[in-house]
């Protein structure tokens, strides 16, 4: 959920100079676009504690948001037994797709991740998602890594350590959770799943599970073990210790008082006691249901009956990219036929991203499947035929920003669904099909979400936090009358209960519940007279399903979460009539409404419109020294303010040789760069002096002063596709040799780009989609006509899967530069022309084409020795074919390679490959003698 | 010539640096530490009572630095001098009265104690770096060595204590010992129960406070544990002892009075936060502070309520007591001055950063520690 953030940024505008630097710059890099489709306009209001930037109409949110912080603060002193003695920076955002928009991180923020936080400016982001009891869970566990992280930093300052080594990440996700959250039925659920499926690790054993979601359950685990073993301020006295001992396993051994070996075996034997017994009552979901997918993850179930044909059509990420699917149903239930792809998501962008861990998809009877995808700023409904296997139609208003949960009236005419609008606000509404226009249903700050028609079509049945009474603040269902728009309750549960269903003939309502501690299906029957007061059990599973259909007045489809993963399962109702498996309830009490916790307006120290402050990102600096060039020395910058709409770049290093040229080799530069808006921009200015070599040019080094401005700008049309124009005026002084010969002009460079990547990567390199790239350029000196020429570059890459985890990938790459002091493009070696020395080939017109199979070679290798194990995963093969050639007036001879390779990623951070094969000369007439054996570093083409 | 010229001044510059850096040895002079009455010198106690009335409003006389940062403990003080330890493993020596360092003693590890001076000797516990020992060091103020170094299998995060016979230290594992006074081991025992506690010393038994929430008593005559009494099921906190009266806070707010005369429970008291402080007392009060920012003012004898409000934030270190006024620190950045009489708040001080150390006073002036390791000494009027 929470992310720690380390700075990207200085990465990311080493990038963008690189890029803006050199007119015709060859290292280019495709990716996709963070696209801010919002103006927004931020408000600042500050309270005791925190600055809380906001935008727009989220006030109320804001208010309630600052209730919470307030109050996790002041509970956070006690627990860490420190004060922050700075203001928090705390942005909200309205929905996970604005959120998704933030400049405070300069990456892409993954659907899973609630929030974060951030130790360049200690911002603290969260999206409000709808829901204030998991806002404020949210705003509770980032507080904990701020607290958390303010008191390491004293205590390690106070021992005079070293402030940068940290806890493990599992103890930071596992703190933040323990403090802000109790234990609830999503932790339940993925704890049983790891301990009953074997997956489940100990202490030791945590890096299997790093970064993982349930990394973070089985730290928060750990935590509340301790809490009930040990005492509870065993857990902050393991930050108290940290000064101590460099490993943090010594500070868990020395907090706790055993060894790390017998702290996991207690615990192991703990968790075990705990789940095991489970079995004799509850069942694994897979013992007692059809598995109907067996890949990927799967969500959203809907039925769809024609003729004799059965169908169920579903969300699902089965390859990286989600898309809705469909299987049929055959021999009567018992058996299913593989999944096809009915719409291909993730790829365009009208159907730019399918939100897979929510309910998102309706089918009428009518063959009419409603599903939602995000499209550019916000989420729509698009409407798909079934019959014609065409979108017909889709839904989208500006104003509702998030969507979810969409059904069908009976007669197919309507359709109800959850959104969240511009105040952040999730409300149920219903739509018109044929008119396309909605009707809100609610208007405030209760959670209203999956809503379905009722018992008619003038009811709708959802489930809400609405409850008041003793069970404040629970989900409960209710009903909604549309014709005299009152609310009523169905159910009055201490347990929160979620997704309703009727069965076909309407006589009985089915829901989720966590009463027994995780999601089990449990039903209702439907009277005459009404809804009864009792529940009866439908299911009794050890981990969850979710959003049950039914198929038929006996089976229903549900997505199942098993072994760490969502699949579909079919399943026969059964009827349970144990006293454990019927609960009564009642309405005393619920009279009225909750009111959410607002901070009083006396506790506003004032509310402010946002003016940029700016402050240091990082400064960084260095020195190095080379038998070549000598001693150099530098340093970089950075200032943006407190959202990263706009940012400063400062670099300055001096290249001088001797002493008396320090003062001349000053090399600056200050660069803006502006992201508030959908066109970023940035321009700047530079100075650059010294001794230079440039691979495109010939094997010599000459001397180089040149100085100038720059203006870049990047217009993103979607996720995938952008316009980049770049504009250089720069004056050159080149000085091959001194007096002899030397070049200047005053040149102007213009450059724009159409770039396109739906790309998705495996551990190496692109595995899936296609990207490409189309740049025209114009350089010319308009002062001493010493260089004019034009620039086309042409690159085009496609990946074709052949399964899961290999593909064919292919490119096609044309530069061309042709006029006057035209620069030349290079080639060679392990990225382009393998077999070939590395940046040996160049030219002023070059073509580059490849193709490779891409494919999984070894999956783990591990070495156990004595003291010691040894092992690595993911070792990749390729089998490739180059070509190309290269060219400055005439063209001269076409050349390639073929061969085979390893690819092996370290890290995430970095790809080793090894290439074998030989070279093709001589226009592909006349293979090498021998092989060539070649060895660098570097991501997939 | 030039390049001669160009290194001198650099290598000039680099050794004022240097020597702006370093701290002075510690070395005191004989006169200083020649007790008039008693020809062997002890400081020892924590002072948190001052009998002495004084004003309530402060003014800055000096500032100076520390390295490492505070360990919520008190300061050593004779005469003109003051000595202060740090969790960056010095102890150093300043002269009250104009912030002037004397010198210094610098070591690798942590000094969790407030350092104790018996003759010439300042003794202190050093927390070795990386290891789970602590070394009882000796260090000779005169002639500025290290007489001794004595190593302890614990880590004495804990107050240590001057007994006739030695110094009784005890450790976060829960170990107790005595050491002579040249080094000598004369006692060591195993509680068997982690100690965050500072203990006391109560004519020759010493009384100490374990995370199970008992107070165990270790007769050191006999050299072992006599009783161990449970009076609370949460970790019990540091110690102060007024006459045969104990006063102790647990994790769970609730204030202890245990009488070891009689060797049970006078009274409690319960607040609404962690109690860690040493509660202080005077003729006829206890006073002390929690973790959610409440002061009290109690009857020592009956527990009952003079005053109590919500002052600060975090209460951690004990305050200072004197005639008429409480000097109370607060981890929020700020020093309170209270009546203690009617607890009227007469005066607040915004400080520059955490307050992690009870004041110090002498002949009117006050000095306070807080975060970044910074020392003030304010004149009090």
């Amino acid at each position: 959920m929470k992310k720690y953030l380390t700075s990207k940024t200085f990465l990311f505008f080493l990038l963008l100079l690189s890029f803006v630097s050199s007119t015709n710059a060859q290292l280019y890099f495709f990716g996709r676009n963070k696209v801010q489709y919002e103006k927004f306009e931020w408000k600042i209001l500050r309270t005791e504690n925190f600055d809380i930037y906001y935008y727009d109409d989220l006030d109320e949110i804001a208010r309630i948001g600052a209730y919470h912080a307030e109050e996790a603060y002041k509970k956070l002193q006690v627990d860490f037994n420190n004060v922050i003695t700075r203001r928090i920076p705390l942005i909200f955002y309205n929905t996970h797709l604005h959120f998704q928009q933030t400049n405070v991180t300069p990456g892409f923020i993954p659907e899973g991740v609630g929030g974060f936080f951030e130790f360049m400016k200690g911002r603290v982001v969260i999206p409000f998602a709808g829901d204030l009891s998991q806002f404020r869970h949210v705003i509770r566990h980032e507080m904990v890594h701020v607290a958390m992280m303010n008191k390491l930093f004293r205590i390690k300052t106070d021992h005079r350590l070293p402030a940068e080594a940290q806890p493990p990440l599992w103890f930071i996700e596992g703190i933040a959770e323990f403090l802000s959250t109790e234990w609830d039925a999503q932790a339940e659920m993925v704890l049983r799943d790891a301990v009953l499926n074997n997956y489940f690790v100990g202490i030791q054993e945590m890096y299997k599970i790093h970064g993982t979601f349930l990394m973070y359950k089985v730290g928060q685990a750990f935590l509340e073990y301790v809490a009930e073993k040990y005492g509870e301020q065993k857990v902050t006295q393991m930050i108290d210790n940290v000064w101590m001992f460099t490993s943090f396993n010594k500070v868990i051994e020395f907090t706790l008082g055993k060894t790390l070996e017998e702290i996991d075996k207690e615990w192991m034997e703990y968790v075990k006691k705990k789940y095991y017994p489970l079995l004799k009552d509850f069942s694994m979901i897979s013992a007692e249901s059809e598995m109907i997918t067996e890949d990927g993850f799967n969500f959203s179930p809907a039925f769809y009956k024609k003729d004799e044909k059965e169908f169920i059509y579903y969300i699902a990420n089965r390859n990286g990219y989600a898309s809705l699917y469909r299987v049929e149903i055959i021999e009567n239930g018992k058996k299913f036929s593989s999944p096809e792809i009915v719409v291909q998501g993730e790829k365009t962008e009208d159907l730019e991203s399918f939100h897979l861990l929510q309910k998102s998809l309706a089918i009428s009877k009518e063959g009419i499947a409603a599903f939602v995808s995000k499209s550019g700023p916000t989420n729509v409904i698009h409407f798909y035929s079934i019959e014609e296997d065409e979108i017909i139609s889709t839904f989208r208003k500006d104003y509702l920003i998030s969507i979810k949960s969409p059904s069908f009236s009976s007669d197919g005419k309507r359709l109800v669904f959850e959104a969240i609008d511009n105040k952040g606000f999730s409300d149920l509404f219903v739509l018109n099909i044929e008119t396309m226009n909605e009707e809100r249903l609610t208007n405030d700050y209760f959670n209203d979400k999956d809503p379905i028609f009722g018992r008619n079509d003038l009811e709708i049945i959802f489930s809400s936090d609405r409850t008041a009474g003793t069970n404040k603040g629970v989900y409960n269902l209710f009903n909604f009358n549309l014709a005299d728009y009152r609310i009523g309750y169905i159910t009055n549960l201490s347990f929160n209960t979620t997704a309703p269903q009727l069965n076909p003939d309407k006589t009985s309502l089915i829901f989720c519940s966590e009463i027994d501690g995780v999601d089990n299906v449990w039903k209702l029957s439907i009277t005459e007279t009404g809804f009864e007061n009792i529940i009866y059990r439908v299911t009794k599973f050890v981990t969850a399903p979710f959003y049950p259909q039914f198929i038929d007045s006996s089976r229903i489809v549900f997505s199942g979460f098993e072994k760490f993963s969502f699949k579909l399962y079919s399943h026969e109702i059964k009827n349970y009539s144990d006293s454990i498996d019927i609960k009564y309830f009642n309405f005393e009490n619920t009279e009225g409404k909750w009111l959410a916790d607002f901070l009083p307006a006396a506790s506003h120290k004032e509310e402010v419109e946002y003016e940029k402050e700016f402050s240091l990102d990082y400064a960084q600096s260095q020195v190095s020294t080379d038998p070549v060039f000598g001693t150099r020395g530098g340093a970089v910058f950075s200032l943006s303010d407190m959202l990263s709409d706009d940012n400063y770049l400062f670099l300055i290093y001096n290249t001088a040789e001797v002493q008396d040229d320090f003062l001349q080799s000053f090399n600056v530069s200050v660069t803006r760069l502006s992201l508030k808006e959908r066109s970023n921009f940035g321009y700047g200015i530079f100075h650059y002096r010294g001794r230079r070599y440039d691979i495109r040019d010939s094997d010599e080094y000459f001397f180089e002063r040149s100085f100038g401005g720059f203006f870049v700008l990047n217009f993103p049309l979607s996720t995938f596709a952008r316009l980049e124009a770049s504009m250089t005026v720069s004056n050159s002084d080149k000085q091959i040799l001194t007096g002899v010969l030397e070049r200047k002009a005053l040149l102007w460079s213009n450059n724009v780009s159409y770039v396109f990547d739906n790309s998705i990567w495996a551990s190496t390199g692109p595995i899936d989609g296609r990207r490409f790239r189309l740049l025209l350029g114009y350089t010319t000196d308009v002062k001493f006509s010493n260089v004019n020429y034009y620039s086309v570059i042409a690159d085009y890459r496609e990946y074709i899967r052949l399964g899961l985890r290999s593909a064919i990938a292919f490119r096609s790459s044309l530069y061309y530069n042709e006029g006057k002091e035209a620069r030349r493009y290079f080639m060679g070696g392990s990225w382009d022309l393998r077999g070939w020395p590395r940046w040996s080939i160049r030219g002023e017109k070059q073509w580059v084409s490849s193709l490779e199979v891409r494919f999984p070679l070894i999956d783990q290798i591990r070495i156990k020795f004595p003291f010691i194990d040894l092992g690595f995963s993911g070792l990749r093969g390729a089998l490739f074919v180059d070509g190309g050639g290269s060219w400055d007036r005439k063209y001269t001879e076409s050349i390639g390679s073929i061969g085979g390779g390893l690819r092996f990623n370290i890290f995430g951070v970095l790809v080793l490959r090894y290439d074998i094969g030989k070279t093709i000369q001589e226009d592909f007439s006349k293979l090498q003698e021998g092989l060539f054996y070649q060895f660098f570093f570097g991501w997939d083409f | 010539m030039g390049f001669l010229k160009k290194n001198i001044t650099i290598l000039f510059f680099f050794a004022l640096f240097i020597v702006g850096c370093a701290i002075p040895k510690l070395t005191i002079q004989e006169s200083l530490l020649k007790n008039s009455d008693n020809d062997t010198l002890v400081i020892n106690e924590r002072i948190f009572f001052v009998n002495e009335f004084t004003g309530d409003s402060l003014i800055k006389k000096w500032e100076n630095r520390i390295n490492g940062g505070f360990n919520f403990n008190s300061f050593l003080g004779i005469d003109s001098l003051i000595f202060v330890n740090d969790l960056s493993g010095r102890i150093y020596c300043f002269n009250i009265f104009t912030g002037k360092l004397i010198g210094g003693i610098k070591l690798k590890g942590s000094v969790y104690s407030k350092p104790i001076i018996r003759n010439f000797d300042i003794i202190f516990p050093l927390i070795n770096k990386g290891a789970e020992t602590s070394s009882l060091v000796f260090y000779d103020l005169y002639n500025s060595k290290i007489n001794q170094e004595v190593e302890i299998k614990d880590l004495i995060t804990n107050e240590i204590l001057l007994h006739k016979n030695g110094i009784v230290s005890v450790g976060k594992n829960g170990s107790i010992f005595q050491h002579d006074f040249r080094g000598n081991v004369i006692l060591g025992i195993n509680s068997n129960s982690r100690i965050n506690s500072n203990p006391v010393l109560i004519k020759n038994n010493l009384f100490v406070a374990n995370e199970f929430g008992e107070i165990l008593i270790i007769d050191l005559g006999a050299k072992k544990i006599i009783e161990r009494i449970k009076i609370s099921d949460h970790p019990l906190n540091h110690l102060s002892a007024d006459n045969h009266l104990i006063f102790v806070g647990d994790s769970n707010g609730e204030l202890f009075s245990f009488d070891t005369q009689k060797m049970k429970i006078r009274w409690t008291f319960k607040t609404n936060s962690n109690i860690i402080m040493s509660p202080v007392t005077d003729e006829k009060f206890v006073y002390f502070g929690n973790l959610s920012g409440m002061f009290y003012a109690l009857y020592k004898k009956t527990g009952f309520v003079k005053w109590s409000m919500q002052l600060g934030t975090l209460f951690n270190v004990s305050p200072l007591v004197t005639a008429d006024n409480i000097f109370i620190p607060d981890l929020d950045k700020r020093l309170f001055v209270v009546d203690k009489y009617s607890g009227e708040k007469v005066n607040e001080i915004a400080i520059d950063g955490r307050l992690k150390i009870t004041p110090y006073l002498k002949s009117n002036i006050l000095v306070i520690g807080f975060d970044e390791a910074e020392l003030v000494g304010y004149e009090i009027y």
